[in-house]
């Protein structure tokens, strides 16, 4: 086992609106160790993306903290920073956001300021970061890091605008932005979504090589199964707000447990082996206001029992080394429950 | 419905070019055109469907609004069957499109975009029906709630408005639309790919089974290659407006033929982990100038088994020897296939 970079412990991030309160991020736990790819994947709605923000406390409003450590490990001798108890607005977190840990946006149209040039933007990361460094110096290092992300002619491209750029250059941009400073984890929010299968090609093979050459994690959120294959050496996989199963990316796929994630693999046609139809998941993701009593799951569950999945919630069971499941159907805990029914 | 097994395709196009002047200069004169459609040339069979790949920009919608003379194209003929007569889509009236329209129909991309907010399901699925057969009232709601159980739809939702739908019941509405003129050929233009994973499927699903009931046929455009694999029977790659490979989807996939059919194949990510690190063929970044197309073949600047006549020489779609119904446009085609 490596040594650890984040954890996160029941951290619970709501949104307190007048239709009523949406419990985004309900209670999740999860590790990134130093140097691994850890993958968050869900259908849009689930949390994902409130769940890497909670991290930089970069939320919209009205999102909240409610509960929860999100403990992070600088290095093995200093005693962790619980990021989820910092000022947003303070220096602290200031100094880590973009510097420690950087983020990637989904869409790097938006991400960019259209009205700045892209060096400008990656510029403004090393002279925040680094009192030191003068701009002359800070344009230089821009130019490397450019390259150092594929982009061709970086000392010509340093001063094109967001629109100059083609998706897959922007989104390179966005790299070396998140970069600049060396983080130690780089949270990539649906980093290909917006791409085409070639270029999400050459991005995914950045990544891969980027992380080779400087260590650092990644926290990969994501709705595309095949991504998570792809990348992470552990997965989680969310609904609702709330981990449905977690673990080792080869045994979650080899052996997915939750009726959720069984579900969700089958559906994809990649997977299916010449069958008529394909496996479908009955209904849809309920509004974000639904609060259940029973597991959130039990209304599209084929395997949901009675009188007890949409009585209670399920509690972890580990049912191979380190593959965790919320799930009843792996745990003891409804044997108690099906004699209280009775 | 009517079908007739003389062997002919529904729907053939030949040499079908769709041009966009690009005006530049004081007086606004047009210099260069952008060649969104250049010289395609495909069928579509009764009962069958065709998927059409390639990347953003590669044409894909431009030939779906061509066949459905959205677009004017500039040249080609677009030949459509229609019972025992074979009609040319280009040379007829108004009037004549009009009638012919009915058999053919799309479903779009963006289920949120593509539904007027202010009409209810009854409005936006009946309106077809009220202009070319001029149901009404009873008439209408009947056929318009049977149309409503073929995709799927709770037919309490007769009133309602498309904001109270999710994604995929809009795409079904959609769907519905698409289905209430009975056509023969639809154009579905990335219908899934707004959608969620868990709800992607169901829509699959919906299309095949109303494939079997209506013997339907597809064009059924996508980006996402491990859908196209699924639905279609035969494949098509186009890229910068041109076709650069068709054939059965046994033939495309796993491999093709087409070097770029090949970087585009081998770019899709499996959801096995036991297969990363499979072999990727990256292209580099360089996006093709669209009013600005290289020459000779389109893909040369991006190939790596480019030779001098690629760059001189632009290659037609020539068949494959070895399986049939398989044509590729690459000069290098018997070199290609052996690595």
């Amino acid at each position: 086992m490596g040594d650890l970079l984040l954890q996160i412990k029941n951290l619970k991030t709501y949104f307190y609106l007048d239709e009523g309160t949406v419990r985004a991020v309900d209670g999740i736990d999860l590790t990134v160790e130093k140097g691994e790819t850890v993958g968050i994947v869900g259908e849009s709605g689930c949390g994902k993306t409130v769940a890497a923000q909670s991290i930089l406390q970069i939320m919209p409003e009205p999102g909240k903290i409610v509960a929860g450590e999100i403990n992070y490990y600088p290095d093995n001798h200093k005693p962790p920073v619980n990021l989820a108890r910092l000022n947003p607005k303070k220096d602290i977190l200031r100094r880590i956001r973009g510097n420690e840990i950087s983020f990637i946006f989904q869409e790097p149209m938006t991400a960019f300021s259209p009205v700045h040039t892209i060096g400008n933007q990656i510029m403004e990361s090393f002279l925040i970061h680094n009192k030191e460094m003068g701009k002359r110096q800070a344009r230089a290092e821009t130019i490397t890091i450019l390259k150092r992300v594929g982009i061709p002619d970086p000392g010509q491209r340093v001063d094109a605008y967001p629109f100059q750029l083609s998706g897959g250059m922007r989104q390179r941009a966005m790299i070396a932005m998140a970069l600049s400073c060396n983080p130690k984890l780089l949270i990539a929010d649906e980093p290909t979504t917006s791409l085409d299968v070639t270029v999400q090609a050459q991005i995914l093979a950045l990544l891969k090589a980027l992380q080779e050459k400087y260590g650092m994690s990644i926290l990969i959120i994501t709705h595309d199964l095949a991504i998570v294959a792809e990348m992470a050496s552990k997965v989680a996989v969310m609904y609702m707000g709330k981990l449905v199963e977690k673990g080792n990316i080869m045994e979650i796929y080899d052996n997915p447990a939750h009726p959720y994630t069984k579900a969700l693999l089958d559906s994809l046609p990649a997977r299916e082996k010449d069958a008529e139809y394909l496996k479908v998941i009955k209904g849809s993701v309920p509004d974000p206001y639904t609060r259940l009593v029973g597991c959130e799951f039990a209304p599209r569950c084929e395997e949901a029992i009675e009188g007890i999945c949409d009585k209670e919630k399920p509690s972890v069971t580990e049912v191979a080394d380190g593959h965790l499941v919320w799930c009843f159907l792996y745990s003891d805990q409804k044997e108690g429950l099906g004699n209280v029914e009775k | 419905m009517l079908k007739n097994n003389n062997g002919q395709s529904l729907l053939k196009i030949e040499h079908l070019r769709t041009y966009f002047p690009v005006n530049k200069g004081f007086f606004g004169r047009t210099q260069k055109y952008i060649k969104a459609v250049d010289d395609v040339s495909l069928y579509i069979n009764e009962n069958e469907t065709l998927g059409v790949v390639g990347e953003s920009g590669s044409g894909k919608t431009t030939l779906a609004h061509s066949i459905m003379m959205g677009i004017k194209p500039c040249e080609g003929k677009i030949l459509f069957k229609q019972g025992d007569r074979v009609l040319d889509l280009k040379k007829l009236s108004a009037k004549e499109l009009k009638s012919i329209r009915k058999h053919i129909q799309m479903i779009f991309q963006d289920p949120f975009s593509s539904l007027n907010p202010r009409m209810s399901v009854r409005d936006i699925i009946g309106e077809p029906l009220m202009i070319n057969n001029g149901l009404k009232r009873k008439k209408l709601d009947e056929k318009v709630i049977d149309l409503m159980n073929d995709v799927g739809l709770d037919p309490k939702y007769l009133r309602r408005y498309p904001h109270a739908f999710s994604g995929g019941q809009r795409q079904r509405i959609g769907i519905a639309r698409a289905l209430a003129l009975n056509p023969r050929l639809v154009l579905a233009d990335e219908p899934t790919s707004a959608l969620d994973v868990s709800i992607q499927s169901q829509i699959l699903n919906l299309l095949k089974r109303l494939q079997q009931k209506y013997n339907l046929s597809y064009m059924f455009i996508s980006h996402d290659l491990s859908i196209v694999k699924y639905i279609s029977n035969r494949v098509a790659v186009m890229y910068a407006g041109n076709l650069m490979e068709t054939g059965p989807t046994g033939a495309i996939f796993p491999g093709g033929l087409h070097p770029y059919s090949r970087a585009l194949l081998s770019a899709i990510p499996s959801p096995d982990p036991h297969q990363r690190n499979k072999e990727v063929i990256l292209l580099d970044d360089q996006v093709v100038d669209p009013a600005d197309l290289p020459s000779g073949c389109v893909f040369h600047p991006r190939c790596r088994y480019a030779e001098d006549i690629c760059r001189q020489k632009k290659p037609h779609l020539e068949p494959v020897n070895s399986s049939k119904g398989h044509r590729v446009a690459c000069h290098l085609k018997e070199k290609v296939s052996l690595n």
